[in-house]
């Protein structure tokens, strides 16, 4: 073995140095938008532009009340860091040719991999903060303050599994050339398809039926519990249906990540952009 | 290297898809003792790289064993990724937007190097690859050859005992490949192992004890650098520097009696053939009476290189 490997490649000090030291450096590496120049009106000019637009639309059509929009709009936005930035921080190992001096190391892949959800993460629960934030100052947004807490907590596991989510679609992207493509359809598909503009019982019965099993269903449902003050009880259920279904999406992500390392070993796909 | 096969599939044509069998590999034994330098030589698409990568646990074998320090480069991945270092050459491969101190502080916590010795480490081997001193640089800003560089150093890292060098100096310029030159020769000086492909003879020649040329897929000559040349050493080789042989003084030169193998380089504007002969004497009349009309710079006699010897190898002269 080398003569400076100090902590076993397979140890615990191990797993949490690649989880939380290489994941923050693998994103400092991919994330396109962490320039301030791309940062700003991607991730915080454009989703604010998007609640905007959706409020007056409906205050215009004279449908939906304010709160179900700018609930709705400001949880999804943190889908713009979980599906487009996983698919970068997956995907683009593909593109940077890098993926197999990582595959050639000893590291443990499951932190390797997760590692690289936790700063996506973060940033998703960032935008969405940042869509209350402004939709309070400038739609007079006004949750009780006693659901501020649990409408935080909320935000996070959506954002986590909006990240577990976009892992599974950066997983694919390991093995689809033009992954970006389908992250694309992914996020227009759950502005549609999760109650995010249209009450879920407004949608037909198949789609209701799929959007049990993607993230930000159960998110918005419960956010939009607490900002008609029905209080964390009433949510709870959701927020639970909620982490269930990113932790799934993970494993499934996880899953297929160790799928596509195995038979591009076998086939040699790694070699081929 | 015991029997090893390599089979890739793939598809042609797209209405009616087509099911290819590539073979890249075909049957290569081959050992190669502790502490030794060895080179694997071979044109474009022979199989050097196949072979590194089944070496280095990214490629299954489709038959045949893989050992690396006695363990099993297929089922006992983990271990053999703990030992060897795997450099390649060209200017990806690296993260483009963080420095070179963060590419390998990222490779470092990969290899699980000790946090107490990470910066140390991460300067001696910058230092190494004489690369001290821009550390701080982003990578996106670095020519080829320090990016080539950067490559050595990532491979070094974790100091491993087996080291795989896959072309390390294409692209760098000559005072950067002198460099890596002497930074492999150094590594064989402490003892490592060493596996180096490469298509420029001098390099193999410099530097490795032994030699091993393969040729579609299959390993056709090994034994140390002076042994390959003896192969030719019957030969003489008869050297035209001209402006201007068309492909039918080629095809003429190639038929000509006792001509072995004839190849062409291009030198700025000019072309050098190299005519490989049993019978140098006769030879340079009949050339110079193919080459009428044509400007010749130069002509003369030289003793076969090793470079002659692995060109009559891939080519079967």
């Amino acid at each position: 073995m080398s003569a400076l490997a100090a902590t076993e490649a397979g140890s615990r000090g191990h797993f949490w140095r690649v989880f939380l030291i290489g994941g923050l450096i693998s994103y400092r590496a991919l994330f396109y938008w962490i320039n301030p120049w791309q940062y700003v009106p991607t991730m915080l000019a454009a989703p604010l532009f998007q609640i905007l637009f959706f409020v007056y639309l409906g205050r215009a059509a004279g449908v939906g009340s304010t709160a179900f929009f700018v609930v709705g709009n400001s949880i999804q936005i943190c889908s713009m860091s979980g599906i487009y930035g996983m698919t970068m921080a997956i995907s683009n190992e593909r593109q940077f040719q890098t993926l197999s001096p990582i595959l050639a190391t000893p590291s443990n892949r499951l932190a390797v991999f997760l590692g690289r959800g936790l700063p996506v993460l973060i940033t998703g629960f960032q935008t969405t903060c940042f869509g209350f934030l402004v939709s309070a100052l400038i739609l007079g947004f006004r949750p009780a303050p006693a659901e501020l807490p649990m409408l935080l907590l909320t935000v996070l596991v959506t954002a986590g599994s909006c990240t577990g989510f976009g892992m599974a679609l950066g997983s694919v992207g390991l093995r689809v050339r033009d992954v970006f493509l389908i992250s694309n359809i992914a996020y227009f598909a759950v502005l549609l398809v999760c109650g995010v503009e249209v009450p879920l019982s407004q949608l037909p019965g198949a789609v209701r039926g799929l959007a049990q099993f993607l993230p930000l269903t159960h998110g918005i449902a419960a956010g939009r519990l607490l900002a008609a003050g029905r209080g964390g009880g009433a949510a709870v259920s959701d927020i639970l249906l909620e982490l269930l279904v990113g932790c799934c999406w993970a494993a499934f992500a996880y899953l297929l990540f160790r799928h596509f390392e195995r038979s591009g070993r076998r086939t040699g796909a790694f070699d081929r952009l | 290297m015991r029997g090893l096969h390599r089979t890739y599939r793939t598809t042609v044509g797209t209405l009616r898809r087509r099911r290819l069998e590539v073979e890249a590999v075909r049957g290569i034994d081959l050992e190669i003792g502790r502490g030794e330098l060895f080179g694997l030589l071979g044109p474009n698409g022979a199989g050097k790289t196949t072979t590194i990568r089944m070496l280095c646990t990214l490629l299954l074998p489709t038959s045949g064993t893989v050992r690396v320090l006695g363990l099993d480069a297929v089922t006992q991945a983990r271990e053999v990724r703990r030992r060897i270092g795997y450099v390649f050459g060209g200017d990806r491969g690296l993260y483009d937007r963080l420095s070179a101190y963060d590419n390998l502080r990222y490779f470092a916590e990969l290899y699980a190097l000790d946090p107490r010795r990470m910066r140390a480490r991460i300067g001696e081997v910058l230092e190494s690859v004489g690369r001290a001193g821009r550390e701080k640089e982003r990578v996106e800003g670095f020519s080829r050859g320090m990016r080539q560089r950067l490559h050595l150093a990532r491979g070094l890292l974790h100091d491993p005992p087996v080291l795989f060098f896959d072309e390390p100096t294409i692209g760098v310029d000559p005072v950067g490949a002198r460099e890596v030159r002497q930074l492999i020769s150094g590594l064989q000086e402490r003892g490592k192992t060493v596996l180096l492909t490469t298509h420029y003879m001098f390099e193999a020649d410099s530097l490795c004890q032994r030699i091993a040329v393969i040729s579609r897929g299959r390993i056709v000559a090994s034994g140390s650098p002076r042994d390959l040349k003896s192969a030719v050493s019957d030969r003489t080789v008869v050297e035209i520097e001209a402006y201007g042989i068309g492909e039918p003084a080629l095809a003429r030169m190639r038929q000509l009696p006792g001509v072995e193998s004839v190849t062409v380089e291009n030198k700025d504007q000019a072309q050098v053939v190299s005519v490989q002969s049993r019978d140098s004497v006769q030879l340079t009349g009949r050339l110079m009476e193919l080459l009428q009309g044509v400007r010749v710079e130069r002509i003369g006699t030289r003793e076969p290189t090793l470079e002659d010897a692995y060109v009559a190898l891939v080519t079967g002269g």
